[in-house]
């Protein structure tokens, strides 16, 4: 972590143990509270480990002992940050479609609006059915479905039941 | 556990010599163009480490390609306060999908290498055989199949034109319109489609007695249906409902597929990082460079924000998956 330049503040452990139920062959991970480790936290993990058992295998074992396998130990510290780029800006409010598509979309062939990545800016909010084309994809929207652009450029589509 | 341990460890040293003559080749060439910044490589865990580490534990590298697009995924999660979503990244030759809970991904402790156990922290990842490579064919009762068998880079594709006369999912998203010819990698390589028809016609409309339309619906149909059970595996599988996670693709093939999947899925939302075709995006967002390796199939890929630095690495393009 010294070596990579984490800034210590933001270095995190994290704490797990491997539990099962004695004698039982498969653990399963429960996280450990940060903190000195006491009879609460035990008890947290013990609750969490139920709570995930009943989630997995869908039944618990209130009266038998629960083991811990293996604690870990995680220690994470974040390098470099997002990077979203600088849009040129654009001339017009609305984006503006670079062509049409001919594609396959739910009950056969239709002729859509084609948009270009490049020219999408943050904010910017399209109703299916249409294509968001870029130099190595493609994203084909159907009818019903609606896409935005948000303010790191990601392409959010949300989707019709 | 004495196998696992024995496993884990003949798996090191038999990846040790490759993996240190990769990882010491990076750094030097790295180094003779003039680059300062340190060097790290991802590891399967999602974790970066720096190049004296992996050339000691190659085991810690498997598969960490795609666990570098989890990390990715996980950082873009955080930014938008999503703590629930599934991953798939979907390139040349297969669909690896992975599970986010809570903001972190979900990490096992073994792996198998070719079934050989490895103990080692790394990002629980699904992979099936259904990439835009995959090629699709007919068993002999005459029903339709994609994978797990690739026409990978070369020949690749029949649309590619180099030679591949088999069809691929590409193909057929080529025939269906989701994947056009004339902007295929902005335009620098033109996609045959007339070849993309010959090859389904041949192999799959003609033997199936349909259009070739028709053909190459029921391909991309089947390839969504493994992806779809592909995302069951980790989530309905596991206790979870896919409802309740957002889908975040990447891959060149991934967003082809993405909303149709999703629908299939009833998952809500669909989100797209900016250059989602990059195979390890993390690697994009670092200002230090890191790079991959992916020693279980020989297979390198290489991935660096600056330009430049692609060109002097070993095996040197970062690979295209389309």
């Amino acid at each position: 972590m010294r070596d990579a330049d984490v800034d210590p503040s933001k270095v995190k452990i994290e704490r797990r143990v491997d539990c099962c139920y004695l004698a039982q062959a498969e653990t399963l991970q429960i996280p450990i509270p940060d903190g000195a480790i006491n009879q609460a936290t035990i008890d947290t993990v013990a609750k969490g480990f139920e709570h995930e058992h009943q989630r997995h295998w869908n039944f618990i074992q209130p009266d038998r002992p629960v083991r811990a396998v293996n604690i870990r130990l995680r220690v994470a510290g974040k390098i470099g940050h997002h990077i979203a780029g600088k849009d040129v800006p654009r001339a017009e409010t609305a984006p503006k479609a670079a062509g049409e598509a001919k594609i396959y979309l739910e009950g056969g062939f239709r002729t859509v609006p084609r948009y270009r990545r490049a020219d999408l800016r943050p904010g910017d909010a399209l109703e299916g059915p249409l294509v968001v084309e870029e130099p190595s994809t493609r994203l084909p929207i159907d009818v019903g479905d609606r896409l935005r652009v948000d303010a790191d450029r990601n392409l959010i589509v949300d989707v019709r039941r | 556990m004495e196998y696992e341990r024995t496993s884990t460890t003949v798996m090191n040293a038999v990846l040790g010599p490759r993996c240190g003559q990769y990882g010491r080749t990076v750094e030097r060439r790295v180094r003779d163009a003039g680059v300062t910044a340190k060097i790290y490589f991802m590891q399967s865990n999602g974790g970066l480490t720096p190049p004296a580490i992996a050339t000691d534990r190659p085991v810690t590298l498997l598969e960490s390609g795609p666990a570098g697009g989890v990390t990715a995924a996980v950082r873009v999660c955080e930014r938008l306060g999503i703590p629930n979503a599934i991953t798939g990244d979907m390139g040349g030759t297969s669909f690896d999908v992975s599970l986010i809970r809570d903001g972190k991904p979900e990490v096992r402790n073994e792996t198998l290498l070719k079934s050989y156990t490895v103990r080692c922290p790394n990002i629980d990842i699904i992979s099936v055989g259904a990439g835009g490579g995959s090629l699709a064919w007919i068993d002999e009762g005459g029903g339709v199949h994609v994978g797990p068998a690739s026409a990978g880079a070369d020949p690749g594709p029949a649309c590619y034109g180099r030679g591949g006369t088999r069809p691929t999912v590409t193909d057929c998203n080529v025939i269906l319109g989701h994947v056009e010819p004339e902007s295929f990698l902005g335009g620098d390589f033109k996609l045959d489609v007339a070849a993309a028809e010959r090859a389904v016609k041949q192999h799959l409309a003609d033997p199936l007695g349909l259009s070739i339309v028709e053909a190459a619906r029921s391909v991309r149909a089947i390839a969504n249906a493994l992806m779809a059970q592909a995302v069951r595996l980790v989530t309905v599988e596991r206790g979870y409902d896919p409802r309740d996670f957002v889908y975040l693709a990447f891959g060149g093939a991934g967003p082809v597929h993405a909303v149709e999947l999703a629908r299939e899925l009833q998952m809500p939302q669909v989100i797209l990082p900016p250059m989602p075709a990059c195979s390890a995006p993390s690697a994009c967002w670092s200002p230090t460079c890191c790079t991959t390796c992916r020693p279980r199939s020989s297979r390198r890929s290489t991935s660096c924000r600056r330009r430049s630095l692609p060109r002097v690495l070993p095996s040197s393009k970062p690979r295209r998956r389309p």
